[in-house]
Formats: C-alpha cells, sequence, structure tokens
C-alpha cells in the first residue's frame, strides 16, 4: 500500500503541475528562472505570514491566521508582479528566442504555477514522506482517506494558483480591481473552507473548491483570450471541408 | 615579497589590455552576432546566454543536492555521529548552548584557518609554477577521495540494503569506478562522464563534512567559509584575485597547467559540443575550493579557487556545490522536508542573483555568500518559524520513540508543571533549545497512594526525577518489609501514641 498510495498520491496532486512544467516550461530557461523565482516569492510570503503568526498572542484562531496568510500571500503576488514588470522590459529583448514574451499571460501563468508548486509541495510533502514510509492506513489512526483528500486538494490549489496568477496579474494591467478582488475572495474562501477537513465535511469542501476551481479556470480562460466556440468552429472545420484559411 | 608586489602590479597592468582583447560577456558576441544592431543583439545574446548558463548550472547542483539528500535520509551511517574531523576537536557534548557555540566557533576558525593555509599555499607553488608539485598533489587527493570515500560510501549503500557481497568483487568495482574516474577528470573522457564524477566527488565530500563535522560547527563553517569566499574573491589582495590575475598575466586558460582544474573547467563548461561553442560565449568562472581530507593518517588539504574570464560558459567550483550540498544535505537530516525544499529554493535563487551579479559586473565572483545567507536564512527561518508548531503529544511521541515509554503514561513537567497535550511548543515560550523538561512515567505514579505521593513531593525537591523514583522505590521496598515485621505489640503501642489512626491497619 505504501509504494501505490505515494505514487498515487503524488501524481494526483502534482501531475498536472508536472505536466505542465514538462510541455511548457522546461525548454525556456527564462521561464525555469520565473518559476524558481515566484516559488522564491511564495516561500517569502509563507515566512512573513509565520512571522505574524509567531507574533500573534492568540494561536487558537485559525481562520485569523488563515485569513493573514492569504492577504500577505497576494501581497507578495503583487510584489512578484512589480519585479516582473521591472524585468519585463530586459524580457523583451529576447523575443526572439523565448516564448516567455509572445503571449503577455505567460509570466503570470509561470508565475501563478510557481506559487502553486511551492505551496503544494510545502502542503504535502511531508505527508507523503510519511505515506512513503512504513505502514500508513490514516496517518496516526486518523481518516483513511486524508491522504488522498489532501492531494486532490492540493492539485486544485495549483491549479487555482495558475488561475489566480493570470486574474490577478490582468487586473493589474488593466487597473481593473474587480478581478484583484476576485481573485482574493475565492483565495480566501477555499483556504477558510479547507478548515472544514477537521470536522470531515471533506466531500462538501471538496465540491466547494472543486467548483471554485472550473469558475476561476473559466475565468481565466476567457481573461486569457480563450475563446470556447473556437472548439465548435474547429469542430466544424474538422468536419466541413476547409474553405478558406 | 617584492616579487609577488610586482607581479600584481604587472598584471593590473596588463590585465585591462588582456581584458579587451579577450572579452567577458558581451564584446565578443557582436563579431558573431550581427543580424541585429549590435548593442541589443548583444544584450539580447548576454540575457540569453545568461539564462542558460543559470539553468546549466542549477541541473548538475540540483543533482549533487539530490544525491546528498538522498543518502542522507537512507543511509543511517551519514547521520550517526561518532567520529570527528581532526580540524574539529571540539565535539560539542555540553549541554549548555553556549558552550557548544563557543566550541562550533572554535571549530570552524581552525577549519577555516587550514583552507586559508592551504589556500596561500596553492597560490604561491603557482606562483613560482611549481606545477608538477600542484599537480602531484591534486591527483593524490582526488585518488584518495575516488578510493577511499567511494568504498566508504559503497559500503554503506550494501550494508543499508543488506546485499551480500564477495571482496573481490568489490575490489574490482571500486577499482574500476576509481580509475575510471582518475582517467575522466585528469586526462581525458566522455564529457558527460566528467561531470558526473565531478558531481559525485562533490556530493562524496559533502557527505564526509556532515558526518564527520559537529552539529552546529557545520552552520558556523558554512557562514564562515562564505564571509571567507567573500574576502578572497573581493579584496584587493584577497588570494583567489591574485590567482585570476596570475592565470590571466600568463595568459593561461584558469589553470592549462593544472589538470585538475582543467576538468573542473571542462565540467563546468557545459555547453556540450566545442564546435557549437566558439569565442561568443562568454566566461566566467568562479572555481572554488576543492578541499579534501583524510580523515585518519596524515591530512591533505587542498584548497583551490580558480577564477577565468575566457573560457566558455559559466563556471562554478566543485567547492561551492560541496557547500551548496552541505546545507542542503543537513537540513535534510533532521527529517523535515519543507525545510528542505526552503534550503533548496533559497540556494537556487542566490545562485541565480549571484549570476545576475556576474552578468554586470563581469569579472568573477564568490558563489557562496549569498546563496549560503540565503540557505542559512531560509534553513533557520522555516525551522524556527514554521515548523515549530510541535504539538506536546507529537514531542511526546518523539519521547516514546527514544525511550520506548508508552504515550499515555508520559507526563512531561517544565519546571514542576505539566504540560498540556494539545499545546505546541510554541505556546510555552519557555522552551528552547537545550531547556530541561522533566518526563515522569505514570505507571510509577499511578501506583502510588498518597503516601508515596506525599513523599514524592518532598523527595523531589532535592533530587532529580529518575532518582525520586528510586528513591521512592527503595522507601517503599523499606516500608512494605517493615510494616510486615510489625507485631500485634507494635502496632498497640504505636496505636497508643498516634491514638487511633492505625486501626483498619491492625485488623488486617
Amino acid at each position: 500500500m505504501t509504494l501505490l498510495e505515494f505514487t498515487g498520491c503524488a501524481l494526483t496532486a502534482f501531475g498536472p503541475a508536472l505536466s505542465m512544467f514538462i510541455v511548457t516550461i522546461m525548454n525556456d530557461p527564462v521561464r525555469v528562472i520565473i518559476l524558481i523565482a515566484s516559488s522564491f516569492f511564495w516561500l517569502l510570503s509563507l515566512l512573513f505570514s509565520s512571522i505574524v503568526w509567531f507574533i500573534f498572542p492568540s494561536k487558537q484562531q485559525v481562520w485569523f491566521g488563515v485569513l493573514v496568510s492569504v492577504l500577505v500571500q497576494e501581497l507578495f503576488r503583487y510584489f512578484l508582479y512589480l519585479l516582473l514588470r521591472k524585468a519585463e522590459r530586459g524580457l523583451k529583448r529576447f523575443v526572439v528566442h523565448s516564448l516567455v514574451s509572445n503571449n503577455k499571460h505567460m509570466l503570470s501563468y509561470v508565475s501563478g504555477l510557481g506559487f502553486g508548486v511551492m505551496s503544494g509541495l510545502f502542503a504535502l510533502i511531508n505527508i507523503l514522506a510519511e505515506v512513503g514510509g512504513p505502514g500508513t492506513m490514516g496517518l496516526r489512526g486518523g481518516y483513511s482517506a486524508f491522504c488522498i483528500v489532501s492531494s486532490i486538494f492540493t492539485a486544485f490549489i495549483i491549479l487555482l494558483h495558475i488561475f489566480w496568477g493570470i486574474l490577478f496579474f490582468h487586473g493589474l494591467n488593466t487597473d481593473n480591481k474587480n478581478f484583484i478582488l476576485y481573485v482574493f475572495i475565492s483565495h480566501l474562501v477555499v483556504s477558510e473552507i479547507t478548515l472544514l477537513n477537521q470536522y470531515y465535511f471533506n466531500t462538501l469542501a471538496l465540491c466547494i473548491v472543486f467548483a471554485i476551481t472550473c469558475g476561476s479556470g473559466y475565468y481565466a480562460f476567457k481573461t486569457a483570450g480563450g475563446q470556447l466556440p473556437i472548439i465548435d468552429r474547429l469542430k466544424n472545420q474538422n468536419t466541413s471541408t476547409t474553405a478558406e484559411n | 615579497m617584492r616579487d609577488s608586489s610586482s607581479g600584481s602590479s604587472s598584471s593590473n597592468n596588463k590585465s585591462p589590455t588582456h581584458r579587451e582583447s579577450i572579452p567577458l560577456m558581451a564584446a565578443a558576441v557582436p563579431r558573431e552576432t550581427s543580424r541585429r544592431d549590435s548593442l541589443t543583439a548583444q544584450e539580447e545574446e548576454t540575457l540569453k546566454y545568461g539564462a542558460e548558463h543559470v539553468i546549466k548550472l542549477f541541473v548538475p547542483v540540483s543533482m549533487c543536492m539530490l544525491v546528498v539528500v538522498a543518502t542522507i535520509n537512507s543511509v543511517s551511517f551519514y547521520n550517526v555521529k561518532d567520529v570527528y574531523l581532526v580540524y574539529t576537536p571540539f565535539h560539542e557534548t555540553s549541554p549548555e548552548p553556549s558552550t557548544k557555540v563557543l566550541n562550533a566557533v572554535a571549530n570552524s576558525l581552525i577549519l577555516i584557518s587550514v583552507v586559508i593555509v592551504m589556500t596561500v599555499f596553492l597560490i604561491g607553488l603557482y606562483k613560482y609554477r611549481c606545477y608538477k608539485l600542484i599537480h602531484g598533489w591534486l591527483i593524490m587527493s582526488s585518488l584518495l577521495l575516488l578510493s577511499m570515500f567511494t568504498c566508504l560510501y559503497i559500503e554503506e549503500i550494501l550494508h543499508t540494503y543488506n546485499i551480500p557481497m564477495d571482496y573481490i568483487t568489490f575490489f574490482l568495482v571500486i577499482w574500476n569506478i576509481g580509475m575510471l574516474g582518475m582517467i575522466c577528470i585528469h586526462w581525458k573522457g566522455p564529457l558527460r562522464l566528467q561531470q558526473s564524477y565531478l558531481i559525485f566527488i562533490a556530493a562524496l565530500m559533502a557527505l564526509v563534512f556532515i558526518k564527520y563535522m559537529p552539529e552546529w560547527t557545520t552552520w558556523v563553517v558554512l557562514f564562515v567559509i562564505s564571509i571567507w569566499d567573500l574576502i578572497a574573491v573581493l579584496t584587493p589582495r584577497g588570494p583567489l584575485r591574485i590567482l585570476v590575475e596570475l592565470a590571466e598575466e600568463r595568459n593561461e586558460q584558469i589553470f592549462p597547467a593544472l589538470i585538475y582544474s582543467s576538468t573542473v573547467v571542462y565540467m563546468m563548461n557545459r555547453s556540450d559540443s566545442v564546435d557549437s561553442t566558439t569565442d561568443s560565449q562568454n566566461g566566467f568562472t568562479r572555481t572554488w575550493v576543492e578541499e579534501h581530507q583524510q580523515p585518519q593518517t596524515e591530512e591533505v588539504r587542498v584548497c583551490r579557487r580558480l577564477m577565468d574570464e575566457d573560457d566558455k560558459g559559466v563556471k562554478l567550483g566543485l567547492g561551492d556545490f560541496i557547500f551548496y550540498s552541505v546545507l542542503v544535505g543537513k537540513a535534510s537530516s533532521y527529517g523535515d522536508w519543507n525545510t528542505t525544499l526552503a534550503c533548496f529554493v533559497a540556494i537556487l535563487i542566490g545562485l541565480c542573483l549571484t549570476l545576475l551579479l556576474l552578468a554586470i559586473f563581469r569579472r568573477a565572483l564568490p558563489a557562496l555568500p549569498i546563496s549560503i545567507t540565503f540557505g542559512l536564512v531560509f534553513y533557520f527561518a522555516t525551522r524556527g518559524l514554521v515548523q515549530s508548531e510541535m504539538t506536546i503529544a507529537e514531542l511526546k511521541n518523539h519521547v516514546f520513540e527514544a525511550l520506548k515509554v508508552p504515550v499515555k503514561d508520559q507526563r512531561l513537567l517544565l519546571t514542576g508543571r505539566p504540560l498540556c497535550d494539545e499545546k505546541t511548543l510554541v505556546d510555552y515560550p519557555q522552551i528552547k533549545d537545550g531547556t530541561r523538561l522533566n518526563l515522569i512515567v505514570k505507571q510509577q505514579i499511578i501506583k502510588t497512594d498518597e503516601l508515596e505521593e506525599m513523599i514524592t513531593k518532598h523527595v523531589r525537591e532535592h533530587y532529580s526525577t529518575e532518582d525520586t523514583v528510586k528513591v521512592l522505590k527503595e522507601f517503599m521496598k523499606e516500608f512494605d518489609r517493615s510494616l510486615t515485621q510489625f507485631s500485634l505489640d507494635d502496632y498497640e503501642r504505636m496505636a497508643e501514641s498516634l491514638l487511633t489512626k492505625d486501626e483498619p491497619q491492625k485488623s488486617q
């Protein structure tokens, strides 16, 4: 069970991110660097929020800690945006070679992925390490589906971070407060919902997070210029004979 | 002395012209690529190659760390502290944190002075062109590394996975690995093989450091060595800077005379095919300390830092590999993956920043300070802040693992007050590293009646917990024995003197 569970959980959580990394990022050194830089920023945000938590007097109010953490994370996303904005001038120079700047959402996608991967790793890696060890049917006599539920949550969070990255950066680019507000609120909601897990409302929490993920995904997809009808059009093109272009 | 000054001054005179003729990062690029206007093209190339080189360094650094972390986590041998380096005579056995810190500082000062002496010695050798000597030294040390430490490493892996192997096969394997490594490193071999050997050597060295250095010393050494790195490369009379200037003055490629260094060049020069990389590639070398020792007998220590501006690709010294890996490996040895991950990312970012500075300043730079500082900060921050939420219940689990006392029977006391299971260590700010907690094993407490409790209370004022339990045990034994020896007369006499308190016992 250990190895199987380990592989299953690891791939559930990081499979999507891994394939995205391999397909879109690995071949471009600049993107890899941005990925690492953004995960570093996430680490900084974690550090900062843990400092706040450390000096915060009442440790019982977990929801408040979550609130602070979300706030700090979004703040650092903003810092990252400022940094990337400064670096963009440099990045634009090699438009010819690099795929980074041929899509203005590429930066936000990569940095979102960096945020997501890092937070996902921090959330799950110790659990995975225990799962890989000898004998784990419900860690410490806990709920036996704990690992898989955590993995699914992690996968959602990683995806969500990508979407949030795109929306947030887009909001900053276009000075649209709604995007930023949406990102913040959905991030907060998702994070607070995970608190339900301690009462074993896993399914409910998963459903809500899934819905938010889908919604944010669609929103981000639209923002990035994706069009769903294009699929239909492609289908039509495939079935009918291609008339023009 | 005059020699040296004149040597360096002449190098100072020469080096500017040299720098112009053999350009650093960008000057050569326009020659090659003139498809865009020269300035943009040049900067573009710079950035592009810069980014590529960063990745080309990330991969081997990560691989080296991976080897170290994987070994630390699977082979317990490297986690056990029993023997220490000769350079670290203070073993931090004292429970007092202040003494430990003093020990660690003393150890690392000894270690760093050895490094400094060796560096200066090597540069002296280079200055007076004792190439043969350096040569032999390097061959000796790498032979030692590849034979002895590989031996140790393979032996421990076999132990861990319980694989039997006879001595003849073992010897054959070691011989082949060692000889192939020697040939690859000192003569020639496929680039990949060379690279992997160098990574392997760095990983072995890092493992040896982790194994044979006392706990706190490791951290202090990391700190001190990065400061030394800074001084040696950047100050005008820093030994490594002198080395660069010497090499420049002699118009030698890094250390062409030193085979070992040239292999380092090869290795770090990860632009695989020579034909594709003409002189357009910028060159920066930060090659650092190859350190080396032989634990028991005579110590050989080679410290070396090579820099070159004339070569292809960005170069990173094996020493950097070693100390990065020491940091990450040490972090992972405490069994917390979050800390390890934080250190890893911090080091990569530090490396990134160093390379960025390299692109800006276009001269050899120390690679250790930024990365190691980041790594240390993140290590202690993550460990202290993020991971310190260990609950008392978890602590009891640890106690169970260490002492085999069941968790439900444990009572942990801090200055006499019991600790609450649900609370975390953070909730007890008095608990710091080195704080003593008293463990009371309940089973013995449960058996005690009021009398014992009372006696315990008094005895504990004078004895430690273990002793209290012992004293109590003896006392109760004595008490039981004398009780059984009491006769009815004794009881009556006691009853008379103490009024009627012992009535129920009398009936027994």
